[in-house]
């Protein structure tokens, strides 16, 4: 396991045991305890997978250097022309 | 009823042709239908709730409509039938939860609206996952083979077209909702732009990916069915243009791009024959093919899920606090894991999307392209038996796309795998360009004969 790796892994357990309780009690949320377990380990598949887009956005290699990114919506900005791609 | 005998080859045109010519009355046609579903829900569970009733009431004064030369288009007096998440003034919205147990809305989500003013007759609510979060196991059946997934969340919408107890049904598709299902059980799917149908009245999930989509078995009934869906979303950042509703080309001029982003080693052998052969089909048809790069693909799975997750946590964020023992605990614990993405994980995934989306448009554009060509799904159905909710993923790579970029994507079904289960052709389209999928789609059943093979149901004896 590289540095990286283990650097990953300690934040993954750190969720575990004390982010994710901290987190859950800002939400509101009263999370019963069955769902803790379930929900860590979830969480930290759920980084695992996330981790290449943000390294990807560091290192240039997934960046995206078109206009901002505010419009959040899928809709096409050329669509009230029938789907031309032209404007 | 001599005129519909032939239930089972019934489609949203043919039954629009025997009403308005007079062989066959709304009530008769309703009447037909209620009988299917007696028939076919003992076995497949498409159904939440059967307006029996109101139904039989709403076909007796379409008749009476008809009767006084005010017949209201192709849809007047056509049976169909919605996702629970669709509100409805006079029946339950439930969406598969008790934490909605009971609930009637005081209005009709727009596109039931928009259907009923178009003389359609709303049969009723068919089953979804739990808030279409798609965690649960609804008691939905797959039509073709009982023991596997019928796919989901639109589960009802794909499983009651494909027996025959709807016409045409509604869904909504956010990771391929429309699309799982519609492919699995051997119909159509339509996923329109974003933004396309109005989601005012249905349940949220996933705010920059809700859309509503159409089920049916043809090409053709889900071309009528939008016809009727006219009003656009009020969140939709721009809208259609009138001339957006005929197809950009002659079939003899379109091009449809190959990306091995949807040939990869995850595509089952099966289904790429099944595809091999319809691409040979569109060949002929004089369809140009054209290979194509789509590098960001690759992070389908990581933006889509995150957003998926996030989105999905913000709408729940009320009833997770105020009712969350009320969730199935699959739904819950997934609601609660959107809650917890890091928000920089989720602003990554929505830049890291808008890549994705501009490689889209730059290689529609200079590829000239009218749309990409795959499979719906690189897998066959799955065994309810053996699989659990984390299997499913392995069903999103090929869907998932279109959500991410808003573009409209249909299913077609085009052949079966040698255990029997039905293979789905997908093609994406440019925005708003939903008439080019459905020419080819028209195009392609009118060369196939995929769409007209019938799942071999166990039926009940009539009730």
């Amino acid at each position: 396991m590289t540095d990286q790796e283990e650097w990953r892994e300690d934040q993954a357990r750190q969720w575990e045991q004390d982010r994710l309780p901290e987190l859950l009690a800002l939400s509101g949320l009263e999370v019963p305890d069955e769902d803790l377990q379930v929900l860590s380990e979830s969480l930290a598949a759920q980084a695992r997978r996330a981790a290449p887009l943000l390294d990807g956005l560091s290192d240039g290699s997934l960046a995206w250097d078109g206009p901002p990114v505010l419009d959040l919506s899928p809709s096409w900005p050329s669509a009230s022309s029938g789907g031309d791609f032209s404007s | 009823m001599a005129a519909i005998s032939a239930a089972d080859d019934l489609t949203v045109a043919s039954a629009a042709d025997l009403l308005a010519s007079g062989k066959v009355s709304a009530v008769e046609l309703v009447e037909d239908r209620l009988r299917v579903i007696r028939q076919t829900e003992p076995a497949v569970h498409a159904y939440a709730y059967v307006a029996f009733d109101l139904a039989l009431h709403a076909a007796r004064a379409a008749d009476i409509e008809r009767a006084r030369g005010a017949a209201r288009g192709p849809l007047h007096g056509i049976p169909y039938a919605v996702k629970d998440v669709f509100f409805t003034r006079d029946m339950p919205t439930e969406a598969g939860s008790r934490v909605l147990a009971g609930f009637v809305p005081d209005s009709d989500a727009a596109a039931v609206r928009q259907l009923r003013e178009a003389g359609a007759i709303l049969l009723g609510k068919l089953a979804t996952h739990e808030f279409a979060c798609g965690q649960n196991d609804p008691p939905t059946r797959n039509a073709w083979t009982a023991e596997h997934r019928p796919g989901g969340s639109s589960a009802g919408a794909g499983v009651a077209v494909a027996v025959g107890s709807a016409l045409a049904a509604l869904g909504t598709d956010a990771g391929g909702s429309v699309r799982k299902p519609a492919a699995l059980n051997g119909v159509v799917g339509l996923k329109p732009t974003y933004g396309r149908i109005s989601r005012l009245g249905v349940l949220p999930l996933h705010s920059s990916l809700d859309t509503v989509g159409v089920v049916a078995r043809t090409a053709e009934d889900v071309g009528l069915v939008l016809d009727a869906l006219s009003e656009p979303d009020p969140a939709a950042w721009s809208k259609p243009s009138s001339e957006a509703s005929e197809p950009r080309r002659l079939q003899s001029k379109i091009r449809l791009g190959i990306s091995d982003y949807f040939f990869g080693s995850d595509l089952n052998d099966e289904i790429r024959a099944t595809v091999d052969t319809a691409l040979r089909e569109f060949g002929a048809l004089g369809v140009k093919l054209v290979p194509v790069a789509l590098p960001a693909l690759r992070q389908t799975l990581a933006v889509g899920f995150t957003i998926f997750l996030a989105e999905a946590g913000a709408s729940h964020h009320r009833w997770l606090r105020e009712r969350p023992l009320d969730y199935d605990p699959r739904t819950r614990r997934v609601l609660e894991l959107g809650y917890c993405i890091p928000a920089a994980h989720l602003v990554a995934a929505y830049e890291i999307r808008a890549r994705i989306k501009a490689e889209l448009m730059s290689v529609f554009r200079s590829a000239r392209l009218d749309g990409l060509v795959s499979a719906t799904l690189p897998l066959p159905s799955a065994d309810a038996r053996t699989t659990t909710a984390a299997d499913l993923s392995k069903f999103l790579p090929y869907v998932f796309p279109a959500n991410l970029s808003g573009q409209p994507a249909i299913t077609l079904p085009c052949g079966f795998t040698s255990a029997g289960s039905p293979a789905g052709l997908q093609f994406i389209g440019r925005p708003y360009d939903e008439k080019t999928l459905l020419r080819l789609g028209i195009d392609y059943q009118s060369r196939t004969d995929w769409h007209t093979r019938r799942p071999p149901l166990t039926l009940t004896s009539d009730a």
